[in-house]
């Protein structure tokens, strides 16, 4: 509130913004598009792309935009002759030592220099001297540096020493033999690396995870966040429609949580979702031997069991359940007379509401504790914490364990539950990957993956957002409301009030 | 206009004292009572005396000194520096060697008045890295001036302290740039800041900082000894004072010489430079340091040694580093050879100037091989032109307006080279 605002027009446009923004982010705001390719909203000013040109009155000389503050009153054109003329000389300048070697370039269809050529270039090339060469194909790590395509804006420079403060790249030399590299030509060492593909405007870094796989334009894209830990960055995935596989996750920009980043955990372990370690269909471990079976076998097994001996069931809900998921479960479960609840978390660190890292990576490896905390408390039910579940299953209070929600291959938790578990325990899983601990089973019931179902999850600061499905079920998976309701209903009948 | 008498002269009247390099020389000389009178006024003043002078930035651009120091904004709390551009690199510029080799007390005592008026405590010289020789009597002179208490702590009994630091430069033209030079004396790769934040707010180690010329801060304490008024007695318009000019090429007599702004450049070349060489007709004089365009013998024979005459004939005063061509010399190889220098000392940063240099320099040098075509002379011009005011500093627009000068002023030369055809080499 206390903020000083300036008001200035751009483009006849009347724009207000707080004192000390750029001329850049406020055409930003009004939602104008100025050239660029040095600038980031989520790292320092560079000015040396000579892109962002823009008209300012009074001011013989144009001027970068990302390094202009805004002032009362201020007058700026973007789009002027002068303007768009300077813009296409310097973008000339861009490309002149540029391959251009679109065809073969993972870059192709997302990189700024196709884009802004078609906005601003369009011109015969000049330039038919010999080019200047650099090294290319470079191995630095979790991605491929091509230096010659490198346009030398030195945003994965800033980005490592301001965000990772690992300082492993930097610019060498000067003039037009000026390379990027990495210090002494080792590779890559954080864990944030593949943001150095993303920011990287041109095709000069590309990430090894992704290059070649799939063209660009062949992608859908789903808004969605992701789930591998607390902290709930804002992502984007990436699917072939033809194929349905995923093959892409990137972040979505989000200033309070997760900026412009992901960590690489969080960017590259998707792949399990189509591994051939996921669980098929749903087994039952019957005379000595694991047998497939159908849900509807399942539910009505395992529904009539709850039935009969609720009180002597534990139920234990991943914290990587949505709160639609765990509300059904809970709800229906209840209502079957069920009375003990616990959850697959590690509770050593769910109340870190801060990166442990300083960036974004949590310690708790679950995207919905917090979720979990607020669906038992608006149901006002309670639960039991991990150590007391595993003093209650060690004592054999229970003579029953359904595990529901588990996703990926190692959950913090999972263990000291199973291992606690006496040999007599009938233990199910709602798991979406055949995990170590399947001699301790008898039932494994196939679980949807993060990227196959939607909901709301809660992160470590307490915000709520939403999860959003991006390739269709995997296998013969159900979600926690699928399995809920089926229990419920012991068939396997689609119940109404599940999707 | 009358040439400048010797004994008028300001910066180098006692220039070829033998030893003048010794404090007990200099002090001999009338060394150091600049300074003394310094102390006794006030800061203010100082700076007062120094805008009354009308002195103007002796490193190329000419910008007004007391203007640069009144920026500072002296009551930040954060230290404040000053800092002496030693990184005399402009080809056809070697004025500041001089002093700094002939009369290193000059440039301290000056760097002592000047710090004293900005209220600077630590102070450093930067010189580039190829004059050694210089360093080492700077060195020196330094150590002489700390034991005579001129520098170090309570200057003179004053309240004034200041330590003064040389450091050697690593031969970089483009530490020559104000921002360039603080980062490279910060550690840093030496290129160029963007601005805003401007050096007098935020600079070398983000505190206020003053960058000046060496010829520049050698003026100071003649400015205080004789006043603001008496310096402004000397040269015409907004050129006030005198200047050292660098003369070079065919020429007679090459050296560095001090006249009064405002003479005609014809006798400047004709009585210090003896004429040209063998009888030769002139051909062009590069007026101000590589970067400024040239001026034609009808220019040459019109134009006057203060900025407002250069700006008439589109070119500047710059570093005086004054260039005389003969009629026999090859425009382009001299363009070759300039294209070459501003291509190799291209920091990299600016996509203008790290690309344009380097295009600028392969269609000079395929034109002087005799390998120019017709479209290469309008796409020299394009390109200049495209790096002109597209940059973070000077260095593409210094790399650009010689090739757009001498291809405005001498097209013929250049196009009687060039041949239609469409195969580019190298």
């Amino acid at each position: 509130m206390s903020e000083k605002m300036v008001k200035l027009t751009i483009n006849d446009k009347a724009v207000e913004v707080p004192a000390g923004t750029s001329v850049f982010a406020a055409a930003a705001m009004a939602g104008i598009e100025i050239p660029h390719y040095c600038y980031h909203p989520d790292l320092s000013v560079a000015g040396v792309c000579r892109m962002c040109m823009v008209e300012i009155e009074k001011n013989p000389r144009l001027q970068i935009s990302c390094n202009t503050p805004a002032t009362e009153g201020m007058v700026v054109k973007t789009k002027t002759d002068k303007v768009k003329e300077t813009v296409k000389n310097v973008l000339e300048l861009h490309l002149i030592n540029h391959p251009l070697d679109c065809p073969i370039c993972d870059k192709a269809g997302e990189c700024k220099l196709q884009d802004f050529y078609s906005g601003y270039g369009l011109y015969e090339s000049r330039m038919d001297y010999e080019k200047v060469h650099k090294p290319k194909v470079q191995d630095i790590g979790t991605i491929m540096l091509d230096s010659e395509r490198c346009i030398l804006c030195s945003r994965c420079v800033r980005f490592t020493s301001e965000v990772t403060k690992t300082n492993e790249l930097g610019i060498f030399n000067r003039g037009d033999r000026a390379v990027l590299g990495t210090v002494d030509n080792k590779p890559l060492k954080n864990d944030y690396t593949g943001n150095l593909a993303d920011i990287c405007p041109v095709g000069a870094l590309t990430a090894k995870d992704f290059r070649f796989k799939q063209r660009v334009w062949f992608l859908d894209k789903t808004k969605t966040v992701c789930t591998l830990c607390a902290h709930g960055c804002n992502t984007v995935v990436s699917r072939n429609p033809q194929t349905q596989k995923l093959f892409r996750v990137e972040p979505r920009r989000n200033p309070e949580i997760n900026k412009s980043w992901i960590c690489d955990r969080g960017r590259w372990d998707f792949h399990y979702v189509h591994d051939e370690n996921r669980v098929p269909e749903p087994k039952r471990f019957v005379d000595g031997k694991w047998t497939e079976q159908t849900w509807h076998g399942a539910f009505q097994t395992l529904g009539e069991e709850i039935t009969t001996e609720p009180t002597s069931m534990l139920v234990a809900l991943s914290a990587q359940m949505t709160n639609e998921e765990m509300t059904d479960a809970v709800n229906t479960l209840s209502s079957l007379g069920v009375k003990d609840f616990t959850w697959v978390v590690d509770e050593s660190v769910v109340s870190d509401s801060k990166p442990f890292d300083g960036i974004l990576k949590h310690r708790d490896l679950t995207p919905n504790a917090r979720g979990f905390e607020m669906v038992m408390k608006s149901l006002n039910i309670s639960w039991m914490g991990t150590a007391q579940a595993v003093e209650k299953l060690k004592s054999k209070r229970f003579t029953r364990l359904l595990v529901m929600g588990l996703e990926g291959y190692e959950m913090p938790g999972l263990a000291n539950l199973l291992l606690a578990a006496p040999a007599e325990t009938k233990v199910a899983l709602h798991a979406t990957s055949q995990t170590a601990f399947l001699e301790k089973c008898d039932w494994i019931l196939p679980n949807v993956s993060a990227f196959e179902k939607s909901g709301t999850l809660i992160n470590a600061q307490g915000m709520s957002q939403k999860l959003k499905a991006s390739v269709p079920k995997q296998f013969l998976s159900r979600d926690g409301q699928q399995v809920a309701w089926g229990l419920l209903q012991k068939s396997d009948r689609k119940p109404l009030s599940a999707r | 206009m009358k040439l400048l008498a010797p004994e008028r002269r300001i910066l180098t009247k006692d220039i070829e004292t033998p030893n003048l390099f010794r404090i007990e020389t200099y002090e001999a000389q009338g060394g150091y009572q600049s300074l003394k009178k310094a102390l006794s006024l006030t800061q203010d003043a100082v700076i007062e005396e120094v805008k009354k002078s009308g002195l103007r930035g002796r490193g190329g651009a000419g910008f007004p000194t007391g203007q640069k120091w009144s920026f500072v904004p002296f009551q930040s709390g954060k230290p404040i520096y000053l800092l002496c551009n030693a990184d005399e690199s402009e080809p056809g510029t070697f004025k500041d060697r001089v002093i700094l080799e002939k009369n290193p007390h000059l440039l301290i005592e000056g760097i002592i008045i000047s710090s004293y008026a900005v209220r600077c405590h630590k102070s450093y010289i930067y010189v580039r890295g190829e004059y050694a020789e210089a360093a080492k009597i700077i060195e020196r002179a330094i150590e002489e001036a700390y034991q005579k208490g001129y520098l170090g702590k309570n200057i003179l009994g004053s309240n004034h302290s200041l330590d003064l630091v040389l450091h050697r430069g690593a031969g970089a033209y483009i530490c020559g740039e104000e921002t360039g030079l603080i980062s490279s004396l910060e550690g840093k790769k030496g290129q160029p800041k963007l601005k805003p934040p401007f050096p007098a707010v935020s600079g070398f180690l983000n505190c206020p900082t003053v960058v000046n010329n060496v010829e520049t801060l050698a003026t100071i304490p003649w400015i205080i000894k004789n006043g603001g008024d008496a310096y402004a007695q000397y040269g015409v318009g907004t050129a006030k004072g005198t200047r050292l000019f660098c003369l070079s090429g065919w020429v007679n007599r090459p050296g560095v010489y001090e006249e009064e702004m405002g003479i005609p450049l014809t006798d400047f070349i004709e009585h210090y430079g003896g004429g040209m060489k063998d009888g030769a007709k002139l051909k062009a004089v590069i007026p101000g340091g590589s970067s400024t365009p040239p001026l034609t013998p009808e220019e040459v024979s019109q134009a006057t040694l203060d900025y407002d005459s250069m700006t008439k004939f589109g070119t500047f005063l710059g570093s005086g580093g004054i260039i005389v061509i003969p009629e026999h010399f090859s425009l382009l190889l001299l363009l070759e050879r300039l294209t070459e220098f501003y291509w190799d000392e291209s920091c990299g940063q600016c996509t203008p100037c790290r690309e344009g240099t380097g295009w600028l320099y392969k269609m000079m040098k395929a034109i002087e091989h005799g390998k120019g075509r017709t479209k290469d002379f309008e796409d020299l011009q394009k390109t200049a032109r495209s790096m002109m005011g597209t940059t973070i500093c000077a260095l593409s627009d210094a790399a650009a307006m010689p090739v757009l000068g001498f291809l405005k002023k001498f097209p013929d030369e250049i196009k009687a080279h060039l041949k239609e055809g469409t195969e580019a080499s190298v």
